[in-house]
């Protein structure tokens, strides 16, 4: 149980919430942070190997799993600490401790068994969150979710079949050749990893989410844990699925990304708020993610994936940051509504700072990232398939536009009430930063392929001019143009309601049928013939002894052969 | 026999000596616990000292594991009956008691097939006494229905015995097991005396369609009677009967194919199995469909008997210990409840719960076990059971042997719900928990309902599978 | 061989009547005759100790109880008159029965290969027998014997409780 020793502090944290909270009310909020920051510390103690290798024979978990593990728990101590400000309820801080439980959990775990348990688990976390704040949502939240957690275990039921085996460790060792039910095995499980942190069709969940939800809330669930996981499960699939993969699922993956791009691409433009902006923008990270995952799916280089998955940790840190500053916004003066925001860039000049950093960031720019991840995503997109460049232009290009928008109202001269501050939400999105500084400017260290860079120091190949150029135009057009204001009615979440409301009618019709079937007739038969032999032993003595006669005879008969089976 | 004639002799002398005090309020009871206990703890030495030896019948392993249940069961009949039993005569009522446990305690002890016959007689003519001790109309009409039907089994009996003397002059164990050998098991004289046993022996047992005097003895006898002839006394005196029987028949007949009888057995067992499920579905007695139940368990015990590969038999026999327990402590518990409401119709009762929740919980165990429900030692057994005859190619019989598990579990689910749940009803306003007495063998033999089923594994490795070995 | 066959069906008739006789003391007259038959079989298959012990203790001391306490109850007449008819069926099935035996009774004796002959006489005394050989069934015997007189004492004694 070692590689679960971290789980030991949440869980032990919430026994001690469930058990003690009527004595002190304000122990919530302390056992949260508490048990956040003691798993953080105790993620950093479960060391076991020198090397930070990906593969890892035996029990304890690989340093990729524990870098990930650190960063859920960094993360959950952050939102705990960001919490204390935002909400009072304690069911909050339970919630905390939960989803840091189950996604420390998902990442330790050496098979997929637990690592589903734990991964399922979420869903339980993610509807208490939202369940006091919005029933409707937290219910939409858990279906999706679900749906994409069944995609994901109908993939590890074909994978298991396929293989035999559930271990991780199995992987590490083997070539799996694949065959049609594995082609299927890899699309449902890889679905289902980027299912949680809100690929195509799974993402609608996300921007109501985002907008009810406290800052604290959303920073650490879909942006930061959820993300982190998806990368999780996709670097566990590229080491499983390594050796061979056929043009089909490449072609699938991208195809995916594709469509995430364009869905969040179309729901950005029509942004009134910057947590929605946000939320959109997660969408569409993990649309670029896959995006580059399945560009590089023919690489026999373990060397190019990692850093897709590295960029994904990355991201997973900048939408986190860019979380928590909504958050001390929505803090200092009362909303994020980008109208009723105008002019506050004066009275909060850090947390604009921070987002601005946050939003080149996210829009790609190439020195903001020590992998130069949007340069080496576009420059494997060209060599793909060269037409295919226009959709990372276009997502760069979409996201500079909307964050360019929004920083022209943030820095208009209007004069405001001067806002409070808070010194905890401060230090929070402090250390939030931390990691964002760290991926930008840590290309000085070079470490083992986990962390190295790939393209080290400022780079003039014409692909990171062509991304400046698409950045500055976006810039340009913002100043003049624009948002469209469309309103977006069907999602395929409604879509999918309504159907489901049709299928579940005629579902009913038969159950009640398989009922009648499996219930109410052999009750009655089963009942028919109770009665009948209690009504043949009342009391009749020849009677028992005409049953005794005939169970002889039928005795004698099936010893001597006549007619024995 | 000599070595384990201890445990007749004592209880027979303290049968005499109970009978001389038949007045006393508290010494008949006193002696016939004490002597039980020391018997119990006894036969617990013994066996723990005989596991590794070999196997020989009427003084093995076997003998000794029945021994064992017999006293357990017996102690807490015992223990029960100082406190439920409504009698003055209590010297008489602790002596018979003590007699039966001394001729069941030969049943199992017994090396020759003519000192078993003694000995099942004496269990028939006690427990013909103990059924009929109120002497109320209903009891007495019982007792004489079980006399009617273990007369025709002792004539049965007597009948295999002295074909048996013709055919091999030796009625010991070891006389069949050598004729059975030298004769490969394939001779119609042998088949036919195993067989006419093999009948005597369901009808003692109580298997279907030989089984109509069991719920009328069971519902007419007090609680206490029922449990021991429930728990005990069809087990002992049919059940271990037919295992020897169907051991001995398995001797050269591993698979079954030629064991005619043995399949005739099964077939009989698996009738049993369905018809004591359905017939007690619609029960409206509660010691009524106990009975039932019973009879359904032995056709469990018996098909895996009959089955007699190793697993099975293992099954078997673990079989017969968890149904002594469970079924004793449903009997005590209906005993519980008649003392307290003064009836065991079902309809006539709700909600028994609030008011008797002890007696309720450990109903529920019991039922539960009986049913076959994981953790409960009873899930073991059936599994044992079930799987024993899928792996040898009795599909058929396996799948309906699970089917009636499922249909155990309806009848008593319906009983809970019926009695012991539910919002209670006016009827039992005045309803009491029973006493400490008459709770602490239930607790007893819930625990031991609980403890074997979660130390399973335990059991397994250090009985079972020597056990199992040892039968191959 | 035949005499036995004879003896036989003597003793399940005089058994037939003592169930359907009218009254009491018949009844324990004909449980006597069946005694003294199965008696004189015992002899015949030289097995006297068995024959000496069934003589005097079925055939004289039992009948001599169930003769005294037949006579001391006086209604026996009408008592015995309703029950009869419930044992009407006895001799048809019977007839049947015997039926069936002489049909397929050879099949069971030739499976057996039951001799005509009788067996030798053993070669042990009676008393080597009972306490060599048998000491279990005496045991055996002492239990039934206490239960037996529990079961008198039970059913048919002092005081019932209900």
């Amino acid at each position: 149980m070692i590689p679960f020793f971290p789980l030991v502090f949440p869980l032990a944290c919430i026994v001690f919430l469930l058990a003690f909270k009527k004595y002190m009310p304000n122990t919530p909020k302390f056992l949260a942070f508490a048990g956040t920051t003691l798993s953080l510390v105790a993620v950093f103690t479960v060391q076991g190997t020198e090397s930070l290798k990906i593969f890892q024979d035996g029990v304890l978990p690989t340093p990729f799993a524990l870098a990930i593990a650190v960063f859920i728990a960094f993360f959950a101590t952050l939102a705990a600490l960001a919490a204390l400000r935002e909400t009072k309820s304690p069911s909050f801080y339970f919630n905390i401790l939960l989803s840091t439980a189950f996604a420390l959990g998902a990442v330790l775990s050496n098979n997929f068994i637990m690592m589903l348990l734990f991964w399922e688990g979420l869903l339980i976390s993610l509807y208490l969150f939202i369940l006091p704040i919005n029933a409707k949502t937290a219910l939409k939240a858990f279906l999706i979710n679900a749906a994409g957690d069944v995609v994901l275990l109908v993939g590890i039921c074909l994978f298991y079949l396929q293989n035999g085996t559930l271990d991780f460790t199995f992987f590490a060792k083997t070539n799996t050749l694949l065959t049609s039910s594995g082609l299927w095995a890899f699309i449902l499980m890889f679905t289902g990893a980027v299912a949680k942190a809100g690929a195509f069709p799974f993402h609608n969940w996300i921007e109501p989410a985002a907008m009810q939800m406290p800052a604290s809330f959303t920073a650490m669930l879909p942006a930061a844990i959820e993300k982190l996981l998806a990368v999780f499960l996709m670097g566990k699939m590229f080491l499983i699925f390594f050796p061979i993969l056929p043009a089909t699922a490449k072609v699938f993956v991208c195809a995916l990304g594709i469509i995430t791009i364009a869905v969040a691409a179309i729901n950005m433009l029509v942004f009134k708020d910057i947590k929605q902006l946000l939320a959109w923008n997660i969408v569409m990270q993990i649309g670029l993610l896959v995006l580059g995952m399945g560009v590089h799916i023919f690489d026999h280089l373990l060397h190019d994936t990692l850093f897709v998955l590295n960029h994904g940790i990355f991201k997973a840190a900048l939408l986190a940051c860019a979380f928590f500053t909504a958050g001390a916004f929505k803090l200092y003066f009362g909303s994020t509504d980008i109208e009723e925001l105008k002019g506050t860039a004066r009275h909060a000049p850090l947390m604009t700072f921070v987002l601005f950093i946050c939003a080149l960031g996210l829009s790609g720019l190439s020195f903001v990232d020590i992998f130069f991840m949007p340069s080496a995503l576009v420059a494997d997109t060209y060599a793909a398939m060269p037409i295919l460049i226009i959709i990372p232009a276009l997502a760069a290009f979409i996201t500079m536009f909307t964050f360019a928008k929004v920083f022209f109202a943030l820095l208009v001269k209007k004069s405001r009430a001067k806002a409070e501050g808070s010194h905890i939400y401060n230090t929070v999105v402090f250390l939030s930063f931390l990691p964002v500084l760290f991926f930008t400017f840590g290309f000085e260290f070079s470490l083992e392929p986990f962390l190295a860079p790939h393209f080290a120091g400022i780079n003039l190949s014409w692909v990171s001019i062509f991304n400046i150029l698409v950045l500055l135009l976006a810039l340009a057009l913002a100043v003049k143009v624009k948002l469209p204001s469309y309103k977006i009615k069907h999602n395929t979440y409604t879509i999918t309601i309504e159907a489901i409301t049709v299928f579940t009618k005629w579902l009913y019709k038969i159950d009640r049928f398989m009922d009648k079937l499996i219930d109410t007739w052999p009750s009655a038969i089963v009942k028919k013939i109770s009665l009948f032999f209690s009504r043949a032993h009342r009391g009749n003595t020849p009677q028992y002894l005409l049953w005794a006669i005939l169970g002889l005879l039928i005795f004698a008969a099936l010893v001597s052969d006549w007619g024995i089976k | 026999m000599l070595l384990n004639g201890i445990f007749v002799i004592i209880p027979v002398i303290g049968a005499v000596i109970c009978a001389f005090l038949n007045k006393q309020k508290q010494a008949p009871g006193l002696l016939a616990n004490i002597i039980l206990l020391f018997g119990f703890l006894i036969s617990l030495h013994i066996f723990f000292m005989s596991l590794g030896q070999e196997w020989f019948f009427g003084e093995d392993v076997l003998s000794a594991f029945m021994l064992i249940m017999i006293y357990m069961v017996a102690l807490a009949v015992a223990f029960f009956a100082v406190f439920a039993a409504s009698t003055k005569r209590r010297g008489s009522y602790f002596a018979i008691l003590l007699v039966i446990t001394a001729g069941m305690a030969g049943v199992v002890c017994s090396q020759d097939l003519f000192t078993l016959y003694v000995f099942l007689e004496v269990v028939a003519v006690a427990s013909f006494v103990l059924i009929a001790f109120y002497n109320r109309e209903k009891s007495t009409e019982g007792a004489i229905r079980y006399f009617y039907l273990s007369s025709i089994a002792s004539a049965f009996i007597l009948f295999a015995i002295s074909l048996l003397l013709l055919y091999t002059g030796d009625t010991t164990y070891e006389g069949l097991v050598k004729t059975i050998l030298q004769t490969q098991g394939n001779s119609a004289p042998l088949n036919i005396i195993l067989g006419t046993l093999a009948v005597a022996l369901m009808i003692k047992t109580g298997l279907f369609p030989f089984h109509s005097w069991t719920p009328d003895a069971y519902e007419s006898a007090s609680s206490p009677i029922s449990a021991l002839l429930a728990g005990i006394v069809t087990k002992v005196a049919g059940t271990y009967a037919l295992v020897l029987v169907c051991m001995l028949l398995s001797i050269v007949n591993f698979g079954i194919e030629h064991n005619t009888v043995g399949k005739a057995i099964m077939w009989f067992g698996l009738g049993s199995i369905v018809f004591g499920a359905l017939a007690a579905q619609e029960q409206k007695d509660f010691k009524r469909m106990l009975a039932y139940s019973s009879i359904s368990q032995m056709g469990y015990i018996t098909i895996a008997a009959a089955l007699a590969t190793p697993l099975a038999m293992a099954g078997a026999l673990f079989h017969i210990f968890n149904h002594a327990t469970f079924k004793t402590l449903l009997f005590f518990c209906a005993g519980n409840v008649k003392k307290a409401t003064g009836t065991t119709a079902i309809n006539e009762m709700r909600g028994l719960q609030e008011k008797m929740p002890y007696t309720s919980a450990t109903a529920t165990i019991g039922m539960l076990a009986t049913a076959g429900l994981p953790p409960f030692s009873g899930f073991w057994s059936k599994l044992f059971i079930i799987a024993a005859l899928w792996q040898a190619g009795f599909i058929g019989m396996s799948v309906t042997a699970l089917f009636a598990s499922v249909l155990t579990l309806a009848y008593f689910l319906k009983l809970q719900r019926g009695m012991f749940f539910g919002s209670a009803s006016k009827n039992i306003a005045n309803v009491k928990e029973q006493g400490m007495g008459f709770l602490i063998p239930c607790f007893a033999l819930a625990f031991i309902i609980i403890a074997v089923g979660i130390y399973f594994p335990f059991i397994y490795n250090n009985f079972l599978s020597p056990f199992i070995k040892v039968l191959q | 061989m035949t005499l036995h066959f004879f003896l036989v069906i003597c003793m399940i008739i005089c058994a037939l009547a003592a169930v359907m006789a009218k009254r009491m003391i018949h009844s324990a007259i004909f449980l006597a005759l069946v005694s003294v038959l199965l008696a004189t079989i015992m002899f015949s298959a030289y097995a006297p100790w068995a024959g000496v012990f069934e003589l005097s203790v079925c055939a004289g001391l039992i009948t001599v109880l169930f003769a005294s306490t037949a006579s001391m109850i006086g209604r026996g007449e009408s008592y015995a008159k309703r029950e009869r008819k419930k044992f009407l069926f006895l001799p048809p099935v019977l007839i049947v029965f015997g039926v069936l035996v002489w049909l397929f009774g050879g099949q069971i004796t030739q499976v057996f290969q039951i001799s005509q002959t009788p067996a030798v006489p053993a070669f042990m005394t009676v008393g080597d027998v009972m306490w060599n050989l048998r000491l279990p069934d005496l045991l055996g015997q002492l239990c039934l014997f206490v239960a037996g007189v529990m079961a008198v004492r039970v059913i048919l004694g002092e005081g019932s409780d209900e």
